[in-house]
């Protein structure tokens, strides 16, 4: 997850310190994993570190990057599933990840099996957080 | 080579200028910069334009990068094209379908430019 911050948006993640409330997020990217591996992938923020993060993807203002924010969204959530992966060893070439989706708003529940792995941390000051919640 | 016209194949906006930010940074000489939002796309662009360079993702809808390139060896414009992955997927066997299938290059996302710079001058000679 680093080497996508550090690469992609020249910037560094650190961990988050306590909970995050979740109501603060309002941007969520969501890739799916299936195969050997198969489960759901969830990177949550709010829009304003969601604009942010693809302002400095894209190298432009904010202003310029808000038109942009969904696609970098999805975009930051399939590299971050794609080192997971990687990092699966033997099982990585049967596991396949779906195309990224972005739902803005907080109105929903994503509803799955208990055992979500979390992990919250800072973006140039905005929390968010990333999970996978495996099936399998 | 001077003026260098390449294709973008990516679903993601984003990462198509990512990738064309990326190449002129690594210093390539850039003629006329096209974009494709999937491999269907990228096919009816190739019947009107001759391209020298092509960066494709794997993971599209529509027609994904791998089939993309299987249908790369019927297009007369795509003849002289070096074709470079562009993707999360990293695994041996999709490293190993990408090359067998034509694709001169691989890269994985997360990259930057000097990784660009690195995969593609060589194959610019």
């Amino acid at each position: 997850m680093r080497e996508v911050f550090d690469q992609m948006l020249r910037s560094r993640v650190r961990p988050m310190q306590g909970p995050c409330a979740a109501d603060q997020f309002d941007t969520t990217a969501m890739i799916g994993l299936t195969g050997q591996v198969s489960g759901m992938m969830t990177l949550r923020c709010s829009a304003k570190a969601a604009i942010l993060m693809s302002s400095k993807m894209l190298g432009v203002d904010v202003s310029a990057a808000e038109p942009h924010m969904y696609d970098a969204l999805g975009e930051i959530c399939n590299m971050i599933a794609g080192g997971f992966k990687s990092r699966l060893g033997g099982i990585r070439d049967s596991t396949t990840v779906s195309l990224p989706r972005v739902t803005g708003g907080t109105d929903f529940a994503a509803l799955g099996p208990a055992g979500r792995i979390q992990v919250n941390l800072l973006f140039e000051g905005f929390p968010f957080s990333v999970s996978i919640e495996p099936q399998s | 080579m001077d003026n260098v016209r390449v294709l973008i194949v990516d679903d993601s906006s984003v990462m198509r200028k990512i990738v064309e930010r990326s190449l002129r940074q690594a210093g390539i000489n850039l003629g006329q910069v096209f974009e494709a939002g999937n491999g269907a796309e990228a096919l009816a662009l190739l019947k009107k334009e001759r391209v020298d360079l092509i960066f494709c993702d794997i993971n599209m809808p529509v027609m994904d990068g791998l089939e993309l390139l299987r249908q790369l060896r019927g297009v007369e414009n795509a003849k002289e094209a070096r074709v470079v992955m562009i993707t999360t997927e990293g695994g041996e066997t999709h490293v190993s379908r990408a090359l067998e299938a034509g694709a001169a290059g691989y890269m994985r996302k997360p990259f930057t430019a000097d990784q660009v710079k690195e995969h593609v001058l060589p194959l610019l000679g």
